[in-house]
């Protein structure tokens, strides 16, 4: 009997050294950063206090806070909205050419392979006003009179990062759709088209039902990196100017190793967790719904 | 009949065509900020610092490539980036090629919300 249910648990013992290394890599950080979030540290006499839910409070009760708050849900859907429209657009394009699909697909996925550093110092050069050859070509082209400081006014330097977040992190969404619509039965498009559908009946009917696990795939994986954002703006921009790109990950940053608030910066992870964990949750509902 | 088949193809090829200007409109942009890396990376580094802008430059130049190479910290982090990205490869291989084993090919209690294939 015992050893009828041990065989059950045979799988574990291979997987046992990855969840070992999973504990002491992911899950205690994790339970340590839950414990020290109701906790004070003092950084004169180095000591931590127990304060219970004070330090949520507080943030609840900061300004920046709220200002995070308010830039990482543009960033986020910013950057998912324009990454979905991009990436759709062109897997659609792509899979419905014959000539130059590799070559095409090539170029479009070199800025996946990129590093984030590399990436973002690229684009401080391009953004630059004077320098940059953004604003070269711009007036160049006679679309604006004088430079623009892109990343060193409040108003655009957070469409100017995730412009250039949507530059690093669109293939990703389009290999992901690219994938789905090798699903689409093409005897079925044939029959919509006999039946005198035009090209958007056709994508409703038959394209989007079938890519639709493909694109709920892209979505929560674009959200989830874009909310837990950090390289790109940490390089580009700092937070600045004026705190208009702060997104979670910097401030919470901020608190932890400018402040030496780690208290508050744990439990700002933890809404930033919990932020993240209901849309999956969220994700999982519509994915079973439309699975029904 | 005819005719309307035949509307039917030049609407179909001017699409076509559409597509393929798209793409290539889109890959331009994709790649232009890396043609303008390179650019860049064969101009004197006075040039780069001109304003207004050169494009391209009439001393093309190997100096940073030489620079970059003969740059102690530049070798030290392309050895330490090696480095580290065979490690983790290795070790997430070891690591994971076993669990994945064990957690698909056997019956397992739980073994199906531990790879979140519920999703």
């Amino acid at each position: 009997m015992l050893k009828a249910k041990l065989k059950y648990f045979r799988g574990y013992f291979f997987a046992l050294p990855l969840l070992i290394a999973l504990t002491l890599a992911i899950l205690f950080p994790a339970i340590y950063n839950l414990g020290i979030a109701f906790y004070n540290y003092n950084f004169h006499s180095q000591s931590w206090e127990f304060i219970g839910f004070k330090n949520f409070a507080k943030l609840l009760h900061d300004p920046f806070f709220w200002n995070s708050f308010r830039v990482t849900l543009l960033w986020v859907i910013g950057n998912v909205s324009l990454q979905l429209i991009l990436g759709l657009a062109i897997a659609l394009s792509l899979n419905s050419i014959i000539h130059f699909r590799g070559p095409f697909t090539g170029i479009l996925l070199i800025p996946w392979i990129s590093s984030f550093v590399v990436v973002a110092i690229l684009f401080i050069w391009i953004y630059h006003p004077q320098l940059g050859v953004l604003n070269d070509i711009l007036l160049r082209f006679g679309i604006i009179v004088e430079p623009i400081a892109w990343l060193a006014s409040p108003g655009l330097a957070q469409i100017s990062l995730i412009l250039a977040n949507t530059w690093k992190f669109f293939p990703l969404v389009m290999i992901t759709i690219f994938a789905g619509l090798q699903d689409v039965s093409q005897e079925l498009v044939e029959a919509t088209q006999v039946d005198g559908a035009n090209w958007f009946g056709t994508f409703r009917m038959v394209i989007f039902p079938t890519i639709l696990p493909s694109l709920s795939t892209a979505v929560l994986l674009s959200t989830i990196w874009a909310y837990n954002s950090f390289t790109l703006p940490m390089v580009m921009t700092g937070g600045g100017p004026l705190r208009a790109t702060e997104i979670f990950g910097l401030y919470i940053y901020k608190l932890a190793f400018d402040a030496f608030d780690f208290g508050a910066a744990a439990a700002a992870s933890l809404i930033l967790f919990g932020q993240i964990m209901a849309i999956i949750i969220l994700y999982l509902r519509v994915a079973e719904k439309g699975r029904k | 009949m005819g005719r309307f088949i035949s509307s039917r193809k030049t609407k179909s090829k001017i699409i076509k065509t559409l597509i393929y200007i798209f793409l290539f409109f889109i890959s331009s942009i994709v790649i232009f900020p890396y043609l303008w890396m390179l650019l860049t990376s064969f101009k004197p580094i006075e040039e780069f610092f001109t304003y207004p802008l050169k494009w391209f430059t009439k001393n093309w130049t190997w100096i940073q490539y030489a620079g970059v190479f003969e740059d102690p910290k530049f070798v030290a982090a392309l050895r330490n980036s090696l480095l580290v990205s065979s490690i983790v490869t290795i070790l997430s291989l070891v690591l994971s090629i076993p669990a994945a084993y064990g957690l698909t090919r056997m019956r397992v209690i739980g073994g199906k919300s531990m790879l979140l294939r519920g999703a």
